[in-house]
């Protein structure tokens, strides 16, 4: 399933966050979105989700329009948000957290298991309250609870955000093999290496709008762009 | 008497008044820890449940059992049906807004208790008692219905910790409680267990309500004390802590009802009042809460 976000408008109360922005990312496909703190990389998402409502434009899975729907059908629509800093419910177990992401769509059990095949060490936690787990592991957690889901469209914001580079490399090989499941994928992420290593393209995102989309193969870690939309 | 029988007694009568003080309290608590709200009007859902008792138990024929069994279902009933209808009339428009939500509740539990007084009225009237049997020890007689109440609420009690840790709708209520945006963007309609927490917290208080109605008789007054002792057993335990909760309102029950028999009724709210500010001062997130940043 494809998602499309077009000329959306939105943000939180008066204050106007989203000026416009618009893009589609096909299955399979990983779309980075990349900018400065407060350019809206983190409120596009949430307005994906329904948390942030939009004021006007369209945000549609395939045919669906999902900035119609109330918020809690979002998901159950398809899509699934992996949200900044995990938010995961810390005083609930492993295995807890990861029922609420299959009641989310009512899935069997089988696709937990397959989600746990992703990160085998959760299997050893799943009695453990999530929020006593490391770093690492949390976000494991927070990926797996959203593939409870059986999400066609993953949103992943900042999943590699103050994790060791072992667990980067893990993360950026889920993010890899779910493309490969047919999974379109919006990453929201502030290391150039990381999106040049997962990303197919990359969405400059400044002041609530996309300023360019390019390619990622086109790309290096010294190009303009990098310098001019994220500042580094 | 000697001291050893009077303090059992004592310790009797704590025991009823610490079950029907943890019912209504776990009510107010699990609406706070929730929903993150004060409902200034628990106490008036405590008196609507006794009052719709009352009015079950005369408006039933047969035995009073019947009519007793027919209250203890549909009291708790009506005042979550009432508090569910308050909820989306009322607080889902406030947004769940904590200070709104206050002033709001205060205005419900007046509409309420003055709805008792003029369809109920003002006079304070007995519910009959389901049975009628003492229980003989050796040194008195005990009335078989108030152990009754303790051993009820005891299983009310089992029956609401065996929800939210039991099954799937309490596991959504502990997810909607740790986190609301998050639990929606998993798909739960927060709006939907908010209407059931504060129906099943006003439920909780109106079972309290019931049992206790054969004891102290229904007024449309009776909303005022429980629910400035749930507020103390809430603040005690902790809010959103269940077993403190439960713990909180034995502690005090039990004061209550021992300083009560030894000395005076009066002498057991003033220690619990002086609790709950040693308590407030030493330990604002209560016995077993915990800390909020």
């Amino acid at each position: 399933m494809s998602l499309t976000v077009t000329n959306l408008h939105g943000g939180y109360g008066a204050v106007a966050v989203l000026h416009g922005i618009g893009f589609t990312v096909a299955p399979g496909e990983v779309l980075c979105l990349m900018g400065r703190n407060g350019a809206g990389k983190s409120t596009t998402l949430k307005a994906i989700m329904g948390l942030v409502r939009a004021t006007s434009g369209e945000i549609r899975l395939d045919a669906t329009r999902l900035d119609t729907l109330p918020a809690h059908d979002v998901p159950r629509a398809g899509v699934a948000w992996v949200p900044q800093g995990r938010r995961l419910f810390a005083e609930l177990t492993v295995a807890e957290n990861l029922e609420i992401g299959l009641l989310t769509r009512q899935s069997p059990p089988e696709v937990r298991e397959r989600a746990l095949e992703l990160f085998p060490r959760l299997r050893e936690r799943l009695t453990q309250a999530s929020g006593t787990l490391s770093g690492g592991e949390q976000q494991m957690l927070a990926i797996a609870r959203a593939l409870c889901t059986e999400p066609r469209v993953l949103l992943l914001d900042e999943p590699t955000e103050g994790l060791q580079p072992s667990m980067i490399a893990l993360i950026h090989d889920t993010v890899v093999r779910l493309k490969a499941t047919g999974v379109a994928t919006v990453l929201v992420e502030q290391r150039v290496d990381a999106a040049l290593t997962v990303a197919d393209r990359i969405a400059f995102v400044d002041r609530g709008r996309i300023a360019a989309t390019l390619p990622a193969a086109g790309l290096d870690r010294s190009a303009a762009e990098f310098r001019e939309w994220v500042g580094v | 008497m000697d001291l050893g029988p009077f303090l059992f007694l004592a310790t009797l009568e704590g025991l009823v008044s610490a079950a029907v003080l943890a019912l209504t309290a776990v009510g107010l608590g699990l609406v706070f820890g929730v929903m993150r709200v004060v409902n200034v009007a628990h106490g008036e859902f405590f008196m609507l449940g006794a009052v719709v008792a009352w009015a079950v138990t005369n408006l039933m024929p047969g035995a009073p059992a019947l009519g007793f069994v027919a209250a203890l279902a549909l009291s708790p009933l009506a005042a979550a049906l009432v508090a569910i209808a308050a909820d989306r009339a009322i607080l889902r428009r406030l947004d769940y807004a904590p200070e709104a939500v206050i002033v709001a509740t205060i205005g419900l539990g007046y509409i309420l208790q003055q709805g008792a007084l003029s369809l109920y009225g003002p006079e304070a009237r007995a519910v009959a008692a389901p049975f009628s049997f003492r229980i003989q020890f050796p040194w008195f007689g005990y009335s078989g219905y108030k152990l009754a109440v303790i051993v009820f609420a005891a299983l009310v009690l089992t029956g609401v910790w065996a929800l939210l840790t039991r099954t799937k709708i309490g596991l959504v209520m502990r997810a909607t409680q740790w986190d609301r945006e998050t639990a929606t963007a998993f798909g739960i309609d927060t709006d939907r267990v908010y209407a059931l927490v504060f129906g099943l917290g006003a439920g909780l208080a109106a079972t309290a309500a019931v049992l206790v109605a054969p004891i102290s008789q229904a007024h449309y007054l009776m909303g005022g004390d429980p629910l400035l002792l749930s507020f103390a057993v809430v603040i005690i335990g902790g809010l959103g802590s269940l077993r403190g909760t439960v713990i909180a309102a034995l502690l005090i029950g039990l004061t209550d009802g021992i300083v009560g028999v030894f000395f005076a009724p009066t002498l057991g709210k003033i220690l619990a009042t002086l609790l709950v500010a040693l308590v407030l001062v030493f330990r604002p997130q209560g016995l077993f809460g915990r800390k909020t940043a």
